[in-house]
Parts: structure tokens; sequence; C-alpha cells
């Protein structure tokens, strides 16, 4: 008998020790904030992501997950970078104005855009959570991010902007227009 | 008499010691077989690919940034499968702590959700015309709208799961965010000061050379 309740309240104590790592989320501040960003160029970009969970050799079977994840990155500039000694006035129909380097300006991922492709688990091993499943998507998101750098999104941004902002001051009566690009202070 | 007596508590030590050994290998076992989320993972590496450029015009005035709760519950329909429900998940090892309570809630799902949302005017529509009168600079415009409103993995945590969800559920529930925070959005009434904003923005633009008159179009 004594036994028994030993078993039992030491099970009880491990049942209730909990070590799981706990996210913690990130402190953001809720804000508004006033911003003046033109984006003038969207790249959709695409991306498989795979997990093989089968690098322990003590867990029994195997798991598996690939998703097709779809992100929407807009670039263009921050119009709250131009001051207004940047905009100049050379005579009756000529202007030059200084403009920021383009930047990325948005990161989209739409809900829909992230499709389960397949999904394979053998042995012992337990289905994917939803916690699971989100915690792979960050990693296939934090991927996209680094390698969308290496495309050309800016320069085509860049060229955008300028197309954009010709026509504006070509509408406004402006025969010459000319543009540069301010390099960023460090 | 006495020696008896210490051999009796010598053999029961050495059984709790050899029944507790067994219990925690068990239990660690059980744990470590199961610890996939505590652990670093690695994605197999594949290459991005570009699907579509477009070129647009959005000019985004107003940034909101905002939190959200998003929760989804299924209930028993009856007690008969409340019973049955509840003595299934004994046997669960994520979910038999819900069982000894008993509840009438067979699985539920919750969200926090961060997203973020930019305000502003599409300026690649047709309804955006500038034109030049005397020194006057006639600006038309649509009237300024929810641009993007966006719900990403990494602002999206789970704070419940219980029971088994498929995925259509996850989306359902960002889906549900993502109205929640344009509505908290609507709520605030963005309207006069995206307007405000765009007209200092295009006074930087052209200068003090023209006047300048902003037409919205509803």
């Amino acid at each position: 008998m004594k036994i028994f309740s030993f078993c039992f309240v030491f099970l009880f104590v491990v049942s209730c020790a909990n070590n799981d790592a706990q996210e913690v989320a990130n402190t953001n501040i809720i804000q508004i904030q006033d911003i003046g960003s033109l984006a003038t160029t969207e790249y959709t970009f695409s991306k498989i992501v795979q997990l093989n969970d089968d690098k322990d050799w003590y867990k029994i079977g195997n798991r598996k997950i690939l998703f097709s994840v779809k992100a929407k990155v807009k670039a263009g500039i921050d119009f709250n970078k131009v001051q207004p000694e940047d905009v100049t006035i050379d005579g009756k129909k000529s202007i030059h104005i200084k403009l920021p380097e383009a930047e990325i300006l948005a990161f989209e991922i739409n809900p829909d855009d992230v499709q389960t492709e397949m999904e394979d688990i053998s042995g012992l091993r337990f289905e994917f959570s939803q916690q699971e499943k989100l915690k792979i998507l960050k990693l296939g998101e934090k991927s996209i991010k680094e390698d969308m750098g290496k495309s050309a999104i800016l320069q085509v941004a860049k060229k955008n902007t300028h197309a954009f902002l010709v026509d504006f001051y070509t509408n406004l009566g402006y025969e010459s227009v000319t543009i540069e690009t301010k390099s960023a202070k460090l | 008499m006495k020696v008896k007596n210490k051999l009796y508590w010598l053999k029961l030590v050495a059984k709790l010691a050899i029944i507790s050994a067994l219990i925690g290998f068990i239990v660690v076992g059980f744990k470590k077989c199961t610890s996939s989320e505590e652990k670093e993972w690695t994605l197999e590496n594949h290459p991005l690919k570009i699907e579509s450029i477009k070129k647009i015009a959005q000019l985004s005035l107003i940034n909101f940034k905002d939190e959200v709760v998003v929760d989804s519950i299924v209930y028993y329909k009856n007690v008969n499968e409340q019973v049955v429900g509840n003595v299934s998940k004994i046997i669960d090892p994520s979910s038999w702590g819900y069982a000894l309570r008993g509840s009438a809630i067979e699985k539920r799902l919750t969200l926090i959700v961060n997203g973020e949302l930019n305000y502003g005017f599409d300026l690649k529509s047709d309804e955006f015309k500038v034109n030049v009168i005397n020194d006057t600079a006639h600006v038309v415009v649509h009237a300024p709208k929810i641009l993007s409103c966006v719900v990403i993995p990494s602002g999206t945590s789970v704070f419940l799961e219980h029971g088994d969800w498929k995925d259509t559920a996850r989306k359902k529930l960002q889906k549900k965010a993502i109205l929640k925070i344009e509505k908290h959005a609507q709520a605030m009434q963005f309207d006069e000061r995206a307007k405000k904003q765009f007209e200092q923005l295009l006074q930087k633009l052209i200068t003090n050379k023209h006047h300048l008159i902003v037409t919205y179009k509803e």
C-alpha cells in the first residue's frame, strides 16, 4: 500500500512539473503611426517549406511535412525621408528631386496562400499540431525574407518609382525631371 | 527480530528505488519521445521562386498595428457524446487533464494574432489625375482606403490547442483576425487623417510653386 502511495505521489509530482519552453509573446507597442511610403513594385515569391523531423535515433518512425507558401513583397520609397530642400526647381520647366534608396515596405503571407502539400507520419510518431505547423511556417517566413534580398526587387522598385514621379511631374507641366538617389547616411 | 526488521526496511528501500528508477525511466523516455517542440528544427533547402512582378502605386499614410485574440470552440452535441469523448481523452497524453474535468468542450483552438494594417491611397487607379490650370495643381484621387491588412506566421501564436484541428480551422481564425483588425481600424476613422497627410505630402512634392486643390472621389 505504501509503495502504491509513493508511486501515486511521484507520478503526481512528475505530471505537474512543466518544463516545456514557454513561447514569450513579443511585447510590441500597439500603435498608429503616420507614414508616407509609396510602394511601386509587388513581387510574389513562392517557396517549398520542407521539414523532416526524423533526426533523433530514439524516435520510432518518420515525421515529415511539406508546405507550399506564397509571399507578396512590396517595395518602394519612404517619402518621409524626402526633405523640402530635396525638391528644387530650376527655371520654369525643370525640376530636380533627390530620393532615398528603395526599400522593402511590406511583407504579406495570405492565410490562403499556405498549403500543406504532404504530411507523412509513421511508427509511434504524433501528428503535427497547429502550434508545430506555425513554428515551421515561421522558419519558412524567415527563409523567404533571407532569400528575397537576392532578387532584383529593389532595383525594379527604384525604376518604377522614378517612372511614377516623372509621370507625376510631367502632368504638372515640367519638361525636364531629374531624379537622383540620396546615398544612405551611416 | 531487530535484524529481520532491518532487512525488511532495506528490502523496502531497494524496491522503492527500483520502482522509482523504472518510473523515472518511463517518464523521461516518454517526454523525450514527444519532445519535438523543444528542439531546434532546420528546414531542407529549397530555392525561392518568383511567381510574378507587378507595377503598383500604393501610397500608405497610416500604419496601424493591432493584436487580437481569435477563438474556435467545438462542444459535444449531447451528454452521451460528452461521456464517451472524455473517456477517450484519458488515453491521449495531451488532453487527459480535460477528461478529468469532464468538460463539455470537445476541442478548442485559440490564437493570439499581431497584425498590421496600411491605410492610404491607390494611385494606380484611373481616378488619380493631376492637372495644372494657371498656378493651381488640381489633383483628383479616390477616397483613402485600407490598402492591406497583414497577418503573418511570425505574428501568430497558439495560446491554446486542445483536440485535433485541421489547417482550414487555423486559416479561418487568421482570416477572422484580419476582419477584426480591419473593424478596429474602421472605428478609428482614419479618413481625415489620411487626407491631411496626403495634402501635406503633395505640397512638399509640388513645392510652393503651385496652389493645391484635391478632390476625393467616393
